[in-house]
């Protein structure tokens, strides 16, 4: 007698794949005692084409709470970011946006 | 007080005198040096960790970014003392002049353990020559900053 076959519920690696590429990636500036303040605001302005008041708010959210979410995307992206940011010297990390 | 940079029209006029050039020309030679030696803290502060909670990806991202960064720091270290001696420079010279004025102020900041907190430089200071030349550097910076976003 032949057993029966067993059904087997594959998983559903779309679902997986499709949140692990779509879960969003933060770039973000961490404070340090050497970068000046109008540097930094130049270099917002620069690379992410932030107006002068957001780029100043970005860089005032380093200074006074340590660190700031200056730009966001897919893996890539951020990647690309991050290197620009360390090319002007500032120190950026990225992660998940948990 | 005196504008060391001054924008016009889509240039900026550069108003240095010859010891302030000198100083350039020497702190980037230096900084080439250490960029080629490629140890130490201070030029590890060059390169952060791009994901500093896992170490896979990122020794993947430093093997990607490293030798180009280097390559960028070295081309613009060559721009800078190509063009130190010059009475304008264009906007992208400007970017370049910047990037490495501040790459070697973090190398010498680094190295000088600076902090937001320090006063200002004293000659019983045991780094005083090394804290002149970051507060020179600082200024220069600062001035050409001001220039710059009046280019934006």
């Amino acid at each position: 007698m032949t057993a029966p076959l067993e059904v087997v519920q594959e998983p559903d690696l779309d679902i997986e794949v499709v949140t692990e590429k779509d879960t969003p990636w933060i770039v973000l500036v961490w404070n340090d005692p050497i970068n000046l303040m109008s540097y930094v605001t130049l270099v917002f302005q620069k690379l992410f084409g932030y107006s002068k008041e957001k780029a100043t708010e970005l860089m005032l959210d380093v200074h006074h709470k340590g660190r700031a979410v200056v730009s966001n995307g897919a893996r890539e992206k951020c990647e690309a970011d991050v290197a620009r940011l360390h090319e002007h010297g500032l120190w950026a990390t990225m992660q998940k946006d948990d | 007080m005196f504008a060391m940079f001054k924008a016009s029209d889509d240039e900026i006029k550069v108003r240095l005198d010859e010891n302030l050039r000198a100083l350039l020309t020497k702190v980037s030679e230096e900084l080439r040096e250490m960029l080629l030696v490629d140890e130490g803290e201070q030029i590890t502060r060059l390169y952060p960790p791009a994901y500093p909670d896992d170490e896979k990806l990122q020794s993947e991202f430093q093997e990607m970014v490293h030798d180009q960064l280097l390559m960028q720091r070295l081309d613009g270290i060559d721009q800078l003392q190509a063009s130190v001696n010059d009475e304008t420079i264009s906007i992208e010279l400007a970017d370049t002049w910047m990037n490495i004025i501040n790459q070697a102020r973090l190398v010498l900041g680094t190295q000088l353990d600076v902090s937001e907190s320090d006063g200002p430089v004293t000659e019983d200071d045991p780094d005083f020559q090394g804290q002149v030349v970051y507060k020179v550097l600082s200024h220069i910076l600062e001035d050409l900053t001001a220039a710059r976003t009046r280019l934006l």
